[in-house]
């Protein structure tokens, strides 16, 4: 019995420390999705870079950064900073490595830094930026990302206090690490595997899905045949700004085959962003990537199916002004 | 020959039929209003050629069944030789465009056993139904009660031929034979034009040894001229040569479909042309357009200077000569990869060797069908 | 004849807008760029093709 004694303590002592490295690690782990209160416990965290992507998209900028944003937040414009760019005609697309190694080197982020990604939190538009933003930081290697849940209006509806002024970014060297399989190009989504085992997953308004509108810069309206509609919006509670509660998001994905790869798109891998974040990242379902030429890419060459339930009536009706 | 009789004596002045010229007008303007909207102007130069075609036809009472019967029956071969006169124009544009400019192709068919048999059925069917491709279009245009009965079954046999090419097709044939293959687009139009003037002796000289004219009357050459200029313009603005009875396929097709009938397993109709013009708007198949448009042509030009429609029904027996002979058209058009249009104008002036066959084993069909003609009560003339 | 006319005149004009108004659309100029390898203006292929 008394061979057993001091293995028995140090299993025991090793327990204890788990334990106790368990509680204090779970405020540190990653979490997708951080709340206000959480960021407002570790504003000061030596390694957090609290990241404000306010931009025209949600009706804000730098002049709004300026005005008011959460203490310590840098800002970057999503829309103007270069998180996305236009290759080959086809604008919005992921940039290359090295212009994503200056962009997010330039804000002061390197391969350890947890980003806390900070919406305007007024629509799941907005969201999506964040979303956007969250899946560019990933595919390049940034692991340890947040978004704030509610964004500046959570913040500013709790009560905190807000800053104003310009943080000057730090800038510092990235090295980036292309994490291919978040992001899937044109040529992924035509092969032959794809068409037979992956899902399809278009986050737009049914109204896109179906092809009654379209996005300015796409040739044609409709969908990528075979697709499943989820709009991003679902995931969305208009009413608090905030994502669903886990229970409804995982139910409202239960509508999505079980197994097999799912490759999220939109008009421009904007709201796809979303669909992503939900499924990969809060979720947990492996193999889900966005695929970021989305329709705009799709529909530039006539070649490429779609599907659609527009008629000529619903172009009848557009020319008259009475539809889109 | 003309199905549409005046049935007062010429002492009456010439008055418009106001309702019909109308809704012909009407019609029209609709179709090209609705193409315009789409963003396509090429389909309303469609719709207005074919307005022409139906207003040149009906004014030049310009047969294609009655001059061929005339021909085999007294071998008066002015109205024949006429008829050349379209495809020599059209020629003239269609070889060497469709040799020289990608986008712009001819009129091309296998030779085989589907050419054959389909151009002799075709050609049986046309001297009961007292019309062909063209003349059914301008006849229905212009009044007859009669050809609308020869029409709807001309649609109907279209169908059923689209069921029945796929496997008349794997009889086998050799590959199409155009001029301008081996001797270029200006030896091909060369090639092609002598044909047609070699057909044009030969048929003289048949004439000639019956005691016949050759010489086309005045409609026939004015008429021929006209036609085959606004064949140049349908052409240009289609893409290939004028046809008409692709659009009838489609017509009969697409109602069947809607009474529920199912072509998913039909070869035909998976095929990307024919597959695409089930699935898309009627308005978007060449042939529709030129049919639409010169059916409102012939009917607005036909009510232009009498009362519209004003004979009464025929006979029974002409009235059943017109289904069959409908049914056979229709039939004989898909295996002989078109009508006197399609295939025999079309065909020939692509510099095509398959529509000298077809006209040949249609000649072939129409001595048949003349012989028949007695059965249902219809002369032999 | 000529009620037999009207009926079938405006029938017709009703079938073929309504095909019109009811075919699907993508919202782009159609070009008949699927019709490669056609022969006969019908689509139906060449015997050597098949």
């Amino acid at each position: 019995m008394r061979k057993f004694f001091a293995p028995f303590v140090a299993a025991g002592l090793s327990a204890l420390v788990s334990l106790g490295a368990t509680f204090t690690a779970s405020a540190a782990e990653p979490q997708p999705l951080v709340s206000v209160s959480w960021l407002k416990q570790h504003l000061d965290d030596q390694n957090l870079l609290i990241l404000d992507i306010r931009s025209a998209i949600d009706g804000g900028g730098a002049k709004a950064y300026e005005e008011a944003h959460i203490p310590r937040s840098v800002h970057s414009d999503y829309d103007k900073a270069g998180w996305r760019v236009t290759r080959n005609d086809v604008p919005f697309m992921l940039p290359t490595v090295a212009e994503l190694e200056k962009l997010i080197g330039d804000i002061g982020i390197d391969e350890t830094t947890h980003v806390v990604v900070v919406p305007a939190g007024v629509s799941f538009t907005d969201f999506g930026s964040a979303a956007r933003t969250y899946w560019t930081l990933k595919v390049v290697g940034v692991n340890n990302v947040s978004i704030l849940d509610g964004g500046v209006a959570a913040w500013k509806a709790a009560g905190l206090p807000l800053e104003n002024g310009v943080k000057k970014p730090s800038p510092t060297i990235f090295a980036a690490t292309l994490n291919e399989k978040l992001l899937s190009r044109l040529e992924d989504v035509t092969t032959s595997e794809t068409v037979k085992n992956a899902t399809l997953l278009d986050a737009r308004p049914a109204s896109f899905f179906n092809g009654k509108e379209k996005a300015p810069n796409s040739k044609a309206y409709g969908h990528i045949p075979g697709a499943v509609n989820l709009d991003s919006a679902s995931f969305y509670d208009a009413a608090t700004n905030k994502l669903k509660p886990r229970a409804e998001l995982a139910a409202l994905a239960a509508q999505l085959p079980a197994r097999g790869p799912v490759i999220a798109y939109c008009n421009t891998g904007h709201w796809a962003a979303t669909d992503w974040f939900v499924l990969h990242e809060l979720l947990g379902r492996k193999d889900v990537s966005l695929y970021d030429g989305s329709m705009v890419e799709w529909t530039a060459k006539a070649t490429r199916p779609i599907a659609s339930s527009r008629t000529k009536w619903d172009d009848v009706l557009k020319v008259l002004g009475l539809g889109s | 020959m003309s199905t549409a009789t005046i049935s007062a004596p010429s002492v009456v002045a010439p008055r418009a039929d106001y309702l019909f010229v109308s809704i012909a007008v009407l019609a029209t303007a609709i179709l090209v209003a609705l193409v315009l909207l789409d963003g396509q102007p090429a389909s309303a130069a469609l719709v207005l050629g074919g307005f022409g075609l139906g207003v040149a036809f009906l004014k030049a009472e310009f047969s294609y069944a009655a001059s061929w019967r005339r021909f085999l029956t007294r071998g008066e071969a002015g109205g024949l030789i006429g008829g050349l006169i379209v495809i020599a124009i059209a020629a003239l544009a269609v070889v060497p465009v469709a040799s020289l400019w990608p986008g712009y192709g001819g009129a091309i068919a296998p030779l085989g056993p589907s050419l054959i048999i389909g151009a002799f059925v075709f050609g049986v069917g046309m001297q009961l139904g007292n019309g062909c491709g063209s003349g059914t279009l301008y006849t229905v245009g212009g009044g007859s009660g009669r050809m609308l009965i020869t029409l709807a079954f001309f649609i109907i046999g279209s169908v059923l031929g689209s069921l029945s090419l796929p496997s008349f097709l794997a009889l086998g044939g050799v590959d199409p034979v155009l001029a301008a293959n081996y001797l270029g687009p200006w030896g091909g139009l060369a090639a092609t034009l002598a044909s047609l003037v070699v057909a044009a002796v030969i048929l003289a000289f048949v004439a000639k040894k019956r005691g016949a004219n050759f010489m086309p009357s005045r409609n026939y050459i004015i008429g021929g001229i006209v036609i085959g200029l606004l064949c140049i313009g349908v052409f240009f603005a289609g893409g290939h040569p004028w046809s008409v009875t692709f659009g009838y396929t489609v017509w009969g097709a697409k109602i069947f479909q809607s009474l529920g009938f199912d072509f998913s397993n039909a070869a035909f109709w998976q095929w990307p042309g024919p597959k695409h013009a089930l699935e898309q708007s009627v308005l978007s198949d060449t042939s529709s357009l030129t049919d639409f448009g010169m059916i409102f042509g012939a009917m607005a030009a036909a009510a232009a200077t009498k009362r519209f429609a004003n004979t009464p029904w025929p006979p029974i027996g002409s009235l059943l000569a017109a289904a069959v002979g409908g049914i056979l058209m229709g039939w004989g058009a898909r295996l002989g990869f078109g009508c006197n249009i399609g295939a025999f104008v079309g065909g020939v002036a692509s510099g095509s060797l398959h529509g000298w066959v077809w006209f040949a084993m249609a000649l072939a069909g129409s001595i048949v069908g003349i012989r028949l003609r007695p059965l249902f009560g219809m002369s032999r003339e | 004849m000529r009620k037999v006319y009207i009926v079938v005149t405006l029938a017709a004009i009703f079938a073929i807008v309504g095909n019109h108004l009811m075919s699907p659309s993508t919202g782009r100029a159609v070009s008949p760029e699927d019709f490669a390898g056609a022969c006969a203006p019908c689509g139906a292929p060449c015997p050597s093709v098949k």
